[in-house]
């Protein structure tokens, strides 16, 4: 080759070298360029050591303690929802920005801080109180958990929706397009055909109080009812939902979340404290309590409230008295290897409570571990002569003998003719340990265990007393067999019960979530039974129903929230046929008249249970006991939610002639209002007005406050209010003419009258009324409002109240509320605030309740139970364990909450949720750490990541709650035919939910659920699994 | 496998040094190699060993240009690579490194510029055309190339090699925090790794621009046959010393490793490498007729230097040092992966044949001297 | 277990007990450790924190609230509590085990000495910092800090880690992990005061007390209370999984790396 051409040739590829060289140097050399023209090769830190650190907020001199704000932001409080906790939290606002730099918690507030201050301290002091100056600030910290510094990303997510969407396709399809508030409005209220697939029926047309719904039921009640309107909880906003569907509107039909969160739980702890109508649940006071049993709750990992529990958990186990166990299907936070035996994990077996309350049960009332003096006292005036705040029922005689009319109800002076029916002096008997029978407020003392036969009126009959029966019950197994069932040894069973006796009133029992299960109403009950037999309920260092909290929203002692003329009250039959007798149906008396057995009813009517999101929806669309018009969901997402919800509604929810019309009023789109017609953009967290009330087991009255202390994002309606939640049912009622809407329709008073035209119009009077209840809050100072950031507010304040309300107003924003004195929480050795209704071991709604299925009477203390079906059947009848070895449960997620997966900055800490495994199954299964494995049940499969452990209990399965969202950012939609692209990183991980299925003994109309309460069974789903070829 | 405990949730951290980091260990090791390499024929006038000096130093200046560019791609911040002589800290390596650095790439182009400047001349008197133009322009003047000129910046830029020598080992040896990395043999390892990848590229130049000279891959295969015998036996002291306990460090980094599959497989693969090396080097010096193969073994011996390095300097920095999981070591596409280890051989490779256009290097004589 | 991971351990665990001693005894000289001399902050104080894991409750509240304040790039944390399932060696019982991690703020920091343009010093204070006008990036440091507790801000493209929240502390504010930490375990402070809290839990759990990878003599000041000693040092665990998988079972690798 000529030398030339080999040059060439040689210099081609030098060059070809070259570019190469330029391609693989172009990151650094981008580096280089940027480091030239900016002195860096990243964004210039705005400090030299701090980075990009935030400026403070504000400043404390070491050596005085002065505090001086930084002018360029400001802190102010208020709610936040990171979690239905709810807690109240101090938010940091960039003033140039308008941006919120980060949240902690609000010092004040008892679900945040240590020891809440007083909210006579004033707000500056309550900074420096926070600083290090003395070391005070973490000696008494307030805080925001991990999802209450994330969640202010929701405010600015990529995924909020801040326009009035129209479904432009198909139900679900995903299709949106922007309209005004008002065409909404319009659409919602006028119907017709709104969507080109025939007419609706608009709101106009449902608010009918003169059709009945079903001429041939009447007591289903008018056509109104066929609006049904949900809810998630009460974030603080939920007064004017139900103003306008219960009070103006006029449906029977609201729900919220409570029937798939923890139902089962609260009505087995409402059976106890004798409050089936609002489900009374009382939280350990862990700060004093010896010992603890935690039986399907995690506090620290999840619970309500979170964050207090967590905190006063942890210091209770560290610095103070508290010894704990968890008995729980898998291991979670709660249990602390660092505080070695000081909390313990005890695995148990998904759904099988009732045989580990029971065992409990019976060994304290074989081995004398009752408080005996206590439980002995029959009645309120024994109580107090003894100094005790509550008595309970274990003395009383409850009726056996079939036939009598007051079957499984107490014996009372009045069957024995010694007072009228129902009077106030008709009290229960109970037998004197002299053997006679006496009223039970005349007595001391009674006999515990009783079981005679007694003259009545209505002639002989045998009664038992209620502990009586309790130990018929706990007796009628061994504790080796309710070992067998749940799967926790004998001895340990033994050695349990032993500790728990042995700290008397200083022991307590909670559980929550993990009573999702097909026992779950009864075991709730027998956990919670536990606290009745130590005698530990309204003690220091037992368990504490908390101070409640101030309301606002209602006759006030400055504005009548609750009434107003026009105002209505519901009438006839739940969509969920609960809290009326099947009995009392027109269906059950035809039946009876044409001589056929009237059961099994059609479907379940509970009547012990609240109104049932779980059936509602299942009920509306399907028609029985009628169908459902319209509805309108708020912040809830029971597809995602609820276990099995999706696979049997989903085709249904997506047909306009099952449901005509399906509004949501949210500012995401999630697995259950991506198939609404319309979506009305709420405020998020901050931007909102309202007031959420207090945990139970808060030991003081408590109220937090919650304003937009950032402007609302989204848009707004043609009066320039933010369209949200509140500006939705106060336009519907105004465009409907309802009553309690629009012009005078709040008084005070001196009965001068109001108009409602905008949330501030209602909050900021139930903020006089909660600012003047009792002692009426002071005048905030002019530090106060510049230091609690409540400056913005102020024009609204004078605007809007009377002028001897603006300060104490004022000074209940600039603290976030209202808070009693921590002071106020005890009362020598029992609690400030405590529990009135005597505590029942055996409920006489309970046991005289007829279960629409078998016509027979329930059982009326907690008793051992089997998971079953509505029909009484045995889960294990149906779905054997050779066919499905495993039963999933789940438990949630400490850092997520089911619709906190959007949040980056959790994402990234916890991306997934690998499925909790136990080596041993995984050995039988062949299933390896880290593989992937296919979980199938009787309803669905999905697909997870095996975490093989030993934190789980063997034969069970653990799905973390939170992750394999479908929706909510998981999903693509269009709006105004722009493409917004979901990200498969929200969708990560599974959803336990996904493998519910319906209850086979209901022809599949329904989802599993708890045959008393109508909770969803979560917890106990028979799966098996599979290794993913890789 | 016994356990202690599972983890449940633990962070995950990116690799701090990209395999940019990788190219410079092995560039800078191959020249400083190479540049031993061509002492005895280049230096000491050791006329058998002349034709190995002259690859050698082709190599070794190659290597030396394009071993400090893929250093600087290795800081975020390349334009402040001035810092480094701005803020001084002597009890740094790096830093020390940073000083070394300059002074070495001077002199070992100084030391080749003497070297080839006879050469140059010639071509520069004896031929026409723009390159001979450009070789009489690159002898600055007329003057005489002084044999002393070779030998002096010869020496001196081997004295500073050793100091290479030194500090790229140290830099990385004295880390503590990485067990796999913090032992004395490290820096050993390095000098014997890089001898034979450096062995390995002269040889394999020698075929493919040197018309497989004979003797240049018998040397070759010797500096590779003794050099694989001492990290053999290096290797063997270093885990003798895990074993027994000897040394915490050795034995907390036979630890770190110890139930990974991974780790199991690279201590497998290198075994195997190192003995098909051993065998191979061993039986083509035994059978001299096979050793025009000799461009493979280069080629496996080179294989083996940066195999090393990438072992050493990107795989153990998959070593969690706090938890018992391993960090993914994700190769990516561009730059600071995939594109960024071709683009330094490219560049490399431009360099080589930049040079071999310009200079005469086959040429390359002693001053004063004769060729061959 | 087999024979050298006992020995190891043990050789640790007495390693553990004494460690505790060493940055106590030392600090009447700290500073003369081969280390360059400290500069800027208060010389009459030294911050340290305590980490009382019994009172940690895994919640990630100081991982979030230190990412928000101090702006790290999503994916790197200059603190985060890892998560363990363990067996407690003398019940069988089985816990989790929860364990923050941080610059510890050594007193003795190989991450200093290394860095070749002075950009990470250690103030008076005891606080180490990294000067991001100074850093050239070269992460020597990442690679000689024992614990993992420094990486490159992909965004300021410096080195970065914990700072004990030096912003805040200066002007008498708590820093964000301690001031959000909602089992109240962290407790930071001056222990060259003896008054300060943290100095009086020091006293009261001296004997306790324990700092993490006390065999490579960095005498950190992150001491922590309720550590089992089979932590101290790299844990034999199975590992934790980091496949992420989509609804559909696929992986999708994780969402916040790369740089
Ligand atoms: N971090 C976090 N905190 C939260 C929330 C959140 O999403 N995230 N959500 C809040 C809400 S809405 C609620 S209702 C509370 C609920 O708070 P919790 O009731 O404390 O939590 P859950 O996870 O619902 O259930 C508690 C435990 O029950 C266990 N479990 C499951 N099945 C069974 C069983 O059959 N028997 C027994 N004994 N245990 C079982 C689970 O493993 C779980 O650990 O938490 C609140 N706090
Ligand atoms: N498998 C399983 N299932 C469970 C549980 C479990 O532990 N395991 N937990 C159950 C429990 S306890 C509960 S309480 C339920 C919860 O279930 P739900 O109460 O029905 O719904 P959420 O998913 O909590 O959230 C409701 C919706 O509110 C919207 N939203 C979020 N932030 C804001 C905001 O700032 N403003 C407004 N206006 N809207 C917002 C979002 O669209 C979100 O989807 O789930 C239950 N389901
Ligand atoms: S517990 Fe956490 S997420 Fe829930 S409300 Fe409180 S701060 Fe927010
Ligand atoms: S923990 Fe690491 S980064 Fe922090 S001072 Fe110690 S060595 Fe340096
Ligand atoms: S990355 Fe920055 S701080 Fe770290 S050693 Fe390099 S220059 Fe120093
Ligand atoms: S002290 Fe500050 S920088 Fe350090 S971990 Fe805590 S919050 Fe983060
Ligand atoms: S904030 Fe406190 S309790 Fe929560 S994980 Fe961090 S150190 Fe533990
Ligand atoms: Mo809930």
């Amino acid at each position: 080759m000529d030398k030339n051409r080999r040059n060439f040739l040689k210099g081609a590829a030098a060059a070809g070298g070259v570019a190469t060289f330029a391609a693989g140097y172009s990151g650094p050399l981008e580096k280089i360029g940027k480091g030239l023209i900016n002195g860096t090769a990243g964004v210039p830190a705005q400090h030299r050591t701090n980075g990009n650190s935030l400026a403070p907020e504000y400043t404390v001199d070491p050596d005085t303690g002065k505090v001086v704000l930084n002018p360029d932001q400001r802190i102010a409080f208020t709610v936040c929802y990171g979690c239905t906790t709810k807690c109240g939290v101090r938010v940091r606002i960039d003033n140039n920005t308008e941006q919120v730099l980060r949240v902690s918690g609000n010092p004040y507030h008892p679900l945040s801080a240590d020891e809440h201050f007083d909210e006579t301290m004033p707000v500056m002091d309550a900074l420096q109180k926070l600083s290090t100056f003395k070391d005070q600030g973490q000696l008494n910290r307030s805080t925001a958990c991990a999802r209450g510094n994330a969640a202010m990303a929701q405010l600015t997510s990529e995924k909020r929706i801040t326009e009035v969407l129209k479904r432009v396709g198909p139900r679900g399809s995903g299709q949106w397009k922007t309209i005004s508030f008002e065409q909404m409005l319009d659409e919602v209220v006028e119907g017709g055909d709104l969507f080109g697939e025939g007419a609706v029926e608009g709101l106009k047309d449902i608010y009918d109080h003169d059709t009945p719904v079903d001429p041939n039921n009447p007591e289903f009640g008018p056509k109104a009812n066929q609006l049904l309107v949900m809810e998630a909880t009460d974030y603080g906003r939920s007064a004017i939902l139900r103003r306008f569907a219960m009070n103006a509107f006029g449906t029977r039909n609201y729900g919220h979340h409570g029937s798939y969160c923890g139902l089962a739980f609260r009505m087995g702890s409402g059976a106890m404290y004798d409050n089936l109508a609002t489900n009374t649940h009382a939280k350990p006071d862990y700060s004093n309590a010896r010992f603890a049993l935690f039986i399907g709750t995690a506090p620290s990992q999840a619970g309500n409230p979170f964050k207090r529990q967590g905190r006063l958990l942890a210091q209770a186990r560290a610095t103070g008295k508290l010894e704990y166990v968890v008995v729980d299907p898998a291991l979670n936070a709660t249990a602390s290897h660092s505080v070695g035996d000081r909390s313990r994990w005890i695995p148990i077996t998904p759904g099988t409570d009732t045989a580990l309350a029971m065992g409990l049960i019976r060994w304290m009332l074989e081995n004398e571990g009752y408080a005996t003096d206590y439980l002995a006292l029959p009645g309120q005036h024994a109580a107090q002569a003894a100094g005790e705040t509550v008595h309970t029922n274990a003395t009383h005689l409850v009726i056996e003998t079939e036939g009598h009319p007051n079957l499984g109800k107490f014996l009372r002076l009045s069957d024995l003719g010694r007072a009228d029916a129902g009077a106030d002096d008709d009290v229960p008997v109970v037998m004197a340990p002299d053997g006679e029978l006496e009223s039970s407020e005349m007595l001391s003392r009674a006999e515990l265990f009783v079981e005679t036969t007694v003259a009545t009126q209505a002639g002989q009959v045998s009664v038992k007393s209620s502990l009586f029966k309790l130990r018929e019950q706990a007796t009628a197994h061994t504790i080796e067999d309710y070992a067998e069932n749940c799967g926790v040894p004998a001895d340990t069973i033994r050695k349990l019960a032993t500790k728990f006796a042995s700290h008397g009133r200083e022991s307590v029992a909670d559980t929550h979530g993990g009573m999702m299960s097909g026992t779950g109403f009864y075991a709730a009950w027998g956990i919670n039974m536990l606290n009745l037999l130590a005698g530990s309920v309204n003690q220091k260092g037992g368990m504490a129903v908390g101070g409640g909290a101030y309301n606002g929203m209602g006759a006030g002692p400055r504005y009548d929230l609750a009434n107003f003329p026009g105002k209505r009250a519901p009438q006839g039959v739940f969509l969920s046929r609960s809290r009326f007798p099947y009995e009392r149906s027109t269906e059950y008396k035809q039946r009876l008249a044409k001589g056929d057995n009237p059961y099994p009813a059609p479907a379940p009517w509970r009547t012990l249970a609240p109104p049932l999101l779980t059936e509602h929806l299942m009920a509306g669309l399907e028609g029985y006991p009628y169908q459902a018009k319209a509805l309108i969901s708020c912040m809830a997402n029971p597809l995602y939610g609820q276990a099995g919800l999706t696979a049997l509604i989903e085709d249904k929810l997506k047909d306009p002639k099952r449901l005509g019309l399906f509004i949501a009023v949210d500012p995401f789109i999630n697995e259950t209002n991506q198939f609404a017609d319309y979506i009305v953009p709420d405020s998020v967290m901050y931007e909102v007005w309202g007031f959420t009330g207090a945990w139970r087991g808060t030991l003081t009255r408590m109220t937090t406050a919650c304003w937009p202390v950032v402007e609302p994002r989204q848009a707004k309606t043609a009066e320039g209010e933010p369209i949200s939640l509140e500006t939705f049912f106060i336009g519907v009622g105004k465009r409907l003419g309802l009553p309690g809407f629009g012009e005078g329709a709040i008084s005070d008073s001196d009965g001068n009258r109001y108009p409602l035209d905008r949330a501030e119009d209602f909050c900021l009077r139930a903020a006089a009324n909660i600012a003047f209840t009792g002692q009426p809050l002071p005048d905030a100072s002019a530090d106060d409002i510049r230091a609690g950031g409540v400056e913005p507010l102020m024009a609204r304040l004078h605007a809007q109240l009377k002028p001897e309300e603006v300060g104490p107003v004022a000074h209940l924003y600039s603290r976030g509320g209202r808070f009693e004195s921590h002071q106020a929480a005890y009362k020598g050795k029992q609690l400030g605030h405590t529990w009135a209704k005597p505590l029942c071991i055996y409920n006489e709604q309970v046991g005289t309740t007829i279960d629409s299925y078998s016509g027979r009477r329930l059982v009326g203390t907690p008793h051992f139970q089997e998971a079953g079906f509505w029909d009484g059947s045995k889960l294990r009848d149906h779905y054997t364990e050779s066919d499905w070895p495993l039963l999933a449960f789940s438990f949630k997620s400490n850092l997520m909450n089911p619709y906190s997966i959007g949040l980056e900055r959790l994402r990234m800490i916890k991306p997934y949720n690998p499925v909790l495994l136990h080596r041993e199954d995984a050995k039988r299964f062949g299933v390896g750490h880290g593989e992937t494995i296919r979980i199938e049940s009787p309803g669905g499969a999905v697909t997870g990541v095996a975490l093989v452990c030993d934190g789980v209990q063997r034969g069970a399965i653990g799905i973390e709650h939170g992750y394999g969202h479908k929706a909510l950012g998981a999903a693509d939609y269009v709006i105004d035919g722009q493409l917004h692209k979901g990200n498969a990183y929200l969708g990560a991980g599974v959803n336990l939910n996904d493998l519910g299925f319906t209850d086979p003994t209901r022809q599949g109309a329904a989802t599993w659920l708890e045959n008393v309460s109508g909770a969803s069974v979560r917890q106990g789903l028979p799966v098996r699994v599979s290794v993913v070829p890789a | 496998m016994s356990l202690l405990a599972t983890e449940i949730l633990t962070p995950r951290y990116e690799l701090a040094w990209y395999p940019w980091a990788v190219q410079y260990f092995f560039m800078i090791a191959i020249s400083y190699s190479a540049l031993l390499m061509t002492l005895p024929g280049m230096v000491f006038g050791r006329e058998r060993f002349m034709p190995l000096a002259r690859l050698a130093l082709l190599v070794a200046v190659t290597c030396t240009l394009v071993g400090p560019v893929a250093l600087l791609a290795d800081l975020h911040q390349p334009a402040r690579f001035w810092h480094f002589y701005a803020n001084p800290a002597p009890w740094s390596w790096m830093s020390i490194g940073a000083f070394l650095l300059p002074p070495y790439v001077v002199l070992m182009i100084l030391y080749a510029y003497f070297s080839w400047r006879p050469a140059l001349m010639e071509k520069g008197h004896n031929n026409q055309g723009w390159d001979a133009t450009l070789a009489r322009w690159l002898c600055l003047g007329s003057w005489q190339t002084p044999r002393l000129a070779v030998v002096v910046t010869g020496l001196l830029v081997s004295v500073l090699a050793l100091g290479i020598m030194v500090y790229t080992g140290a830099e990385i040896s004295i880390i503590k925090a990485r067990p796999l990395w913090n032992t004395p043999w490290l820096p050993v390892m390095f000098v014997l790794t890089g001898l034979i990848a450096a062995a390995g590229l002269v040889m394999l130049l020698n075929r493919l621009m040197a018309g497989g000279n004979h003797d240049v891959n018998r040397q070759g295969l010797k500096v590779i046959l003794v050099s694989i015998v001492a990290s053999a036996v290096v290797a063997a002291i270093w885990l003798f010393q895990g074993l027994t306990g000897f040394s915490p460090s050795v034995q907390a980094a036979l630890e770190s490793v110890r139930y990974n599959p991974d780790w199991a497989a690279i201590a497998a693969w290198a075994l195997g490498a190192g003995a098909l090396l051993f065998l191979s080097t061993l039986m083509l010096l035994r059978a001299p007729a096979w050793q025009r193969w000799a461009w493979l073994v280069g080629l496996m011996a080179i294989h083996m230097g940066w195999a090393f390095r990438w072992m050493v300097l990107m795989e153990v920095q998959t070593v969690a040092k706090n938890t018992a999981g391993y960090y993914n070591l994700v190769v990516e596409a561009g730059s600071y992966g995939l594109m960024g280890i071709i683009g330094t051989f490219g560049l490399w490779l431009a360099v080589l044949l930049i040079i071999d256009i310009l200079v005469p290097w086959r040429d390359t004589k002693h001053a004063n001297g004769t060729t061959h | 277990m087999d024979f050298s991971r006992r020995t190891l351990l043990g050789q640790i665990a007495r390693l553990t007990a004494g460690a505790a001693l060493v940055p106590l005894s030392s600090l009447a000289n700290a500073g003369m450790n081969q280390q360059p001399p400290r500069r800027e902050g208060d010389s009459s104080k030294r911050y340290a924190m305590l980490i009382d894991l019994r009172q940690c409750i895994g919640c990630q509240a100081c991982t979030v609230s230190c990412h928000i304040e101090n702006q790290a790039p999503l994916g790197s944390f200059r603190t985060i509590v890892s998560q363990y399932e363990v067996q407690n060696e003398s019940t069988g019982d089985i816990a989790t085990m929860m364990l923050p991690r941080l610059c510890n703020h050594c007193d003795v920091p190989p991450c200093v000495p290394v860095c070749p343009v002075q950009a990470t010093f250690q103030r008076e204070d005891g606080i180490v910092v990294v000067d991001s006008d100074v850093c050239v990036g070269c992460a020597y440091c990442v690679q000689a800090c024992p614990y993992d507790a420094r990486f490159i801000n992909e965004d300021t493209q410096t080195a970065d880690k914990c700072t004990f929240c030096a912003h805040r502390l200066d002007v008498s504010l708590l820093p964000a992990c301690v001031e959000s930490c909602v089992g109240g375990a962290r407790i930071i402070g001056d222990i060259r005061d003896p008054e300060s809290q943290i100095s009086k839990i020091m006293a009261e759990h001296y004997g306790e007390l324990m700092v993490l990878k006390p065999e490579q003599g960095t005498a950190p000041h992150v001491f922590y209370l309720g550590m089992d000693e089979r932590f101290v040092t790299r844990p034999l665990a199975d590992p934790a999984i980091w496949d992420v998988r989509d609804n559909q079972g696929e992986e999708v690798g994780y969402e916040f790396a790369g740089h």
